[in-house]
């Protein structure tokens, strides 16, 4: 069989790259409108933000109202005060939270089962809600304190809410679910060979705990861990309540900058500042995450 | 996990009491607000002295938590119906295609997420008090819908990564234009995903406070602005007849959803 | 362009990035042929298959249908009947649903498009299955329910890929007789992309064998397993021997061109044989056996040739018996004989 030459064939390469580029804008299309709101409701007023904390009423560009917070002391406490919130946030889920989850991957299916439902619910139910209630249970003359006078373990209510400790409560209580999450994910996903390979090796449980479990799980300790310290950077509302304003996160200091000073521009700076650390969180996770990489150790650890 | 293993008997005591403190920290406060919302007392106590219905009745009657809720319940509601459909568009697009172009559009639809709500919501009370739309109902929308679109884009996102592309091709050649083959293939197989990430663009805006605060107000009021300010200045019992219908409300729409996907699993 | 071909693609490119996925590639079928395109995983069948089902997007070259030019035409305007690997069926509809889908969208009323797909069922065999579940169909079933559905519109293409691939080795012989029926019966033209040389040679009139996105080598069955014009080829479709050209004593060239560089000798395992037929125009290779096995049917022989190279031979159970091969040592002398014509030139690649 002999193919005609493909004399009348002419070359549409060029249509047919019209045509790609076509179907492409069409799937750019599809992503605009996602984009578009994204755009104005966040990009466009950060960058509104960005301005405003850099520009002086005569147009010119100053870091002034970035000096001014820094050698202020109200401002200087509430980045501190969030950074120590934030940590103890992160500690408290990884004591409560990671024994917790080893607890629900060893377990059997319906105790998982039910144990996952326990870590949802919270997840579903209204922020405002569980704060609530937990003020409730803190408060001078609440559960927990007719707990431990009846008991006779304290002599006098202690002061459990309106100061740093309530926060850490309420903050552990919101993220307890985000950090137990990814860890149960992780631990999932080992290798139960490994572990039997571990136990018929004579590895004690402590052992194949510490030398097995842990560093495969440590995946997800260490996202749980930056989850929920960049969530607690930026956290409002629990802090707000429970901290009955003796805990002054940069949050706070925001809020209060816009709805009682109407300080736009400290504001502003206290937003790129809260900006940045919670970029420079996520740039640092990046960097130790790569160098791992490239000493040719387990992703994992 | 450690069935190799025997675990001594001390052990499994300490550990299994450990579990269930955690357990009862995590949930008790998502149960005392329904015998709370039940208390006669003024004040707020756990467990209640005394039971009535009373807080019930003055929210039934209250002008101030009734019109909260409907404008919280009918907000969630649009909520859900924009951010789906567009976070859905958004997950198609950069699933079918756009290489390049998916990393910079995953930080970008993403964004809400990362960013501190603290700052989406003021950014927003700058932006809509230029267009004088601060306190209007499209304002929260736009607030509540941009907060919804990351988790819907997700949840929609992981749909069509388990979502067989041969179906839509299929489609397209038994002779279904993309339309047809969108309406009668695609979104019928990811009833699921579109389900899921409503049910969460809902319980988003409904649970969402801050740009709430800033951007609502007057009759665009919200539940959860009414709530916050009550809990900020004084501790209010009627705070805990909100939560009770919150919970019922969710623990009623998740077995739904969870029961229904459970039978199609089977 | 005045070729009666049905089928007529010209120049079709195709590179994903670096990666030349179809490299100008031309290619005629006949009206109401059976074409398979057959070669290993990342030849570029199913790309070809895909560009012509409209959805690869080739970067030139033209595809013709009947006459017409679809490359830029989208697949829902193509009327081209598609089996896809993994059926494809919508899980959920139910099978007359299924097969009633391309009717529906055509606009064509319940009524009409119901009976339309009872009698595309019947033809399949699954008349009654008409109102089950996707899911609780046979692999087997699910496959002619995705036959039926792609019939249904009554396409004058239809286009398989490996649609027998996830069936077991008995349902896969019988779906190939089926499918081959199907095609006669309805006057279909199929092309049907596969790597099972076997399934090839067994249903096609022709076969296109593809590497590395060139069609390699296009022809009968038997023309392209007796025939074959490369190593690659001869390799792919059958048990060959590739040898140098001096391995044969006397062996004298076929064509004018053989002796040149890259140039191999082929023959097939079971063209071998102990016995020297009369009345042909033979040659031998002696050499010593180093291995035999028994494979039921027949026995495989490996020879070290006095002339140097091995081959391995295929002997039938009664030619086996008439020689004792059982009884044969490794290191045994044996005398192999292959007619003149079964000795064939091949490219080395």
């Amino acid at each position: 069989m002999t193919l005609p030459a493909a004399a009348g064939a002419t070359d549409n390469s060029a249509l047919l790259r019209r045509d790609g580029m076509l179907a492409q804008l069409g799937f750019f299309g599809l992503a605009l409108p996602a984009v578009l709101l994204v755009t104005i409701a966040i990009v466009v007023p950060l960058a509104a933000m960005l301005w405003i904390s850099i520009a002086r009423p005569d147009g010119t560009v100053s870091l002034d109202t970035y000096l001014k917070i820094m050698s202020t002391p109200v401002y200087t406490r509430s980045v501190l005060t969030t950074f120590q919130v934030s940590g103890m946030t992160v500690l408290t889920c990884a004591l409560l939270g990671t024994p917790f989850a080893l607890v629900m991957a060893s377990v059997g299916r319906r105790l998982a089962s039910i144990l996952l439902l326990v870590v949802m619910l919270p997840f579903w139910t209204a922020l405002l809600v569980r704060t609530y209630a937990l003020s409730v249970l803190l408060q001078r003359n609440g559960l927990v304190n007719r707990f431990l006078t009846d008991t006779g373990l304290v002599s006098e209510p202690l002061p459990l809410i309106n100061n740093f400790f309530g926060t850490i409560v309420g903050m552990t209580h919101v993220m307890l679910p985000l950090f137990i999450l990814p860890v149960y994910a992780a631990i999932k996903q080992i290798d139960q060979n490994i572990i039997r390979a571990a136990a018929s090796l004579g590895a004690s449980k402590l052992l194949t705990l510490r030398a097995v479990i842990l560093p495969l799980a440590a995946n997800g300790i260490f996202a749980g861990a930056v989850l929920v310290f960049v969530l607690s950077l930026g956290f409002y509302v629990t802090p707000a309540i429970l901290g009955g304003g003796r805990v002054p996160m940069i949050s706070t200091r925001i809020e209060q900058n816009v709805s009682v000073l109407s300080d736009w521009p400290a504001a502003s700076a206290l937003g790129v500042l809260l900006l940045l650390s919670v970029g420079m969180v996520f740039f640092v996770t990046f960097l130790l995450r790569r160098s791992i990489k490239a000493l040719g150790g387990s992703p994992n650890v | 996990m450690f069935d190799g293993f025997d675990v001594s008997w001390p052990l499994r005591l300490a550990i299994g009491i450990f579990t269930a403190l955690v357990a009862v920290f995590l949930l008790a406060p998502s149960l005392i607000v329904v015998p709370m919302s039940f208390s006669a007392s003024e004040l707020l106590q756990f467990p209640p002295s005394e039971f009535s219905l009373r807080w019930w009745q003055q929210y039934w009657q209250s002008d101030l938590w009734m019109p909260a809720t409907k404008t919280s319940l009918l907000l969630a509601t649009v909520t859900a119906a924009g951010a789906v459909p567009i976070a859905f568009a958004a997950a198609y697009a950069t699933t079918r295609s756009l290489g390049w172009a998916k990393l910079p559009l995953y930080a970008v639809l993403l964004m809400p997420a990362t960013v501190p709500p603290i700052l989406v919501a003021i950014g927003l009370f700058f932006v809509l008090a230029r267009m004088h739309l601060v306190g209007s109902f499209p304002g929260l929308w736009l607030g509540h819908t941009v907060i919804a679109i990351p988790t819907a884009y997700v949840i929609l996102s992981a749909g069509f990564a388990r979502f067989d592309f041969t179906q839509e091709k299929a489609a397209r050649s038994l002779g279904a234009g993309w339309w047809r083959s969108m309406f009668s293939v695609v979104i019928p197989q990811m009833r699921f995903s579109l389900l899921s990430a409503a049910l969460l663009a809902f319980l988003t805006s409904l649970d969402e406070v801050i740009v709430s605060m800033f951007v609502g107000g007057g009759a665009n009021t919200t539940l959860t602005k009414v709530m916050f300010l009550g809990l900020r200045d004084r501790v209010d019992p009627q705070a805990a007849v909100i939560s009770t219908i919150w919970i019922v409300l969710v623990a009623i729409v998740v077995t739904v959803v969870f029961g229904r996907q459970r039978q199609e699993h089977s | 362009m005045t070729s009666a071909a049905f089928i007529e693609i010209r120049n079709l490119s195709k590179a994903y990035g670096s990666f030349r996925a179809l490299n100008d590639v031309d290619l005629d079928v006949g009206r109401g042929e059976f074409l398979s395109i057959l070669g290993p995983s990342g030849s570029g069948k199913t790309t070809l298959l895909m560009a012509l089902a409209g959805f690869v997007r080739p970067d030139r070259g033209q595809i013709s249908v009947d006459g017409r030019d679809l490359v830029r035409l989208p697949a829902n305007k193509r009327g081209i009947g598609v089996v896809f690997q993994n059926y494809a069926l919508f899980p959920h509809m139910n099978v007359a649903a299924n097969v009633m889908f391309p009717l529906r969208v055509r606009g064509i009323g319940r009524a009409e498009a119901s009976e339309r797909a009872r009698k595309a069922l019947d033809i399949v065999d699954l008349a009654s299955m008409a109102e089950r579940d996707i899911a609780t169909l046979s692999g087997g079933q699910k496959q002619r329910v995705a036959l039926a559905r792609a019939v249904v519109f009554e396409p004058r293409l239809m286009l398989m890929d490996e649609p027998l691939s996830a069936l077991d080795k008995n349902l896969r012989e019988q779906m190939q007789y089926e499918i081959r029926k199907l095609h006669d019966r309805l006057g279909l033209t199929t092309v049907y992309v596969t790597h099972d040389q076997r399934e090839a040679l067994t249903m096609s009139d022709r076969i296109a064998v593809m590497r590395d996105g060139v069609i390699r080598q296009l022809g009968t069955p038997a023309s392209l397993y007796h025939r074959p014009t490369s190593r690659f080829v001869a390799e792919f479709l059958g048990e060959a021997n590739i040898l140098e050209l001096d391995a044969v004593d006397s062996f004298v060239a076929p064509e004018p061109d053989v002796g040149g560089p890259g140039r191999k000798l082929m023959i097939r395992a079971e063209r071998l044989s102990l016995s020297d037929a009369s009345g042909h125009d033979n040659v031998s290779l002696d050499g010593v056996l180093t291995r035999s096995v028994f494979q039921g049917d027949s026995w495989l022989i490996s020879v070290a040739l006095a002339n140097g190279g091995a081959v391995s031979a295929r002997i039938a159970a009664a030619e086996a018996a008439n020689f004792s091969l059982e009884a044969l040592t490794e290191g045994a002398a044996l005398k192999l004989h292959v007619r003149r014509d079964a000795v064939i030139a091949v490219t080395d690649a």
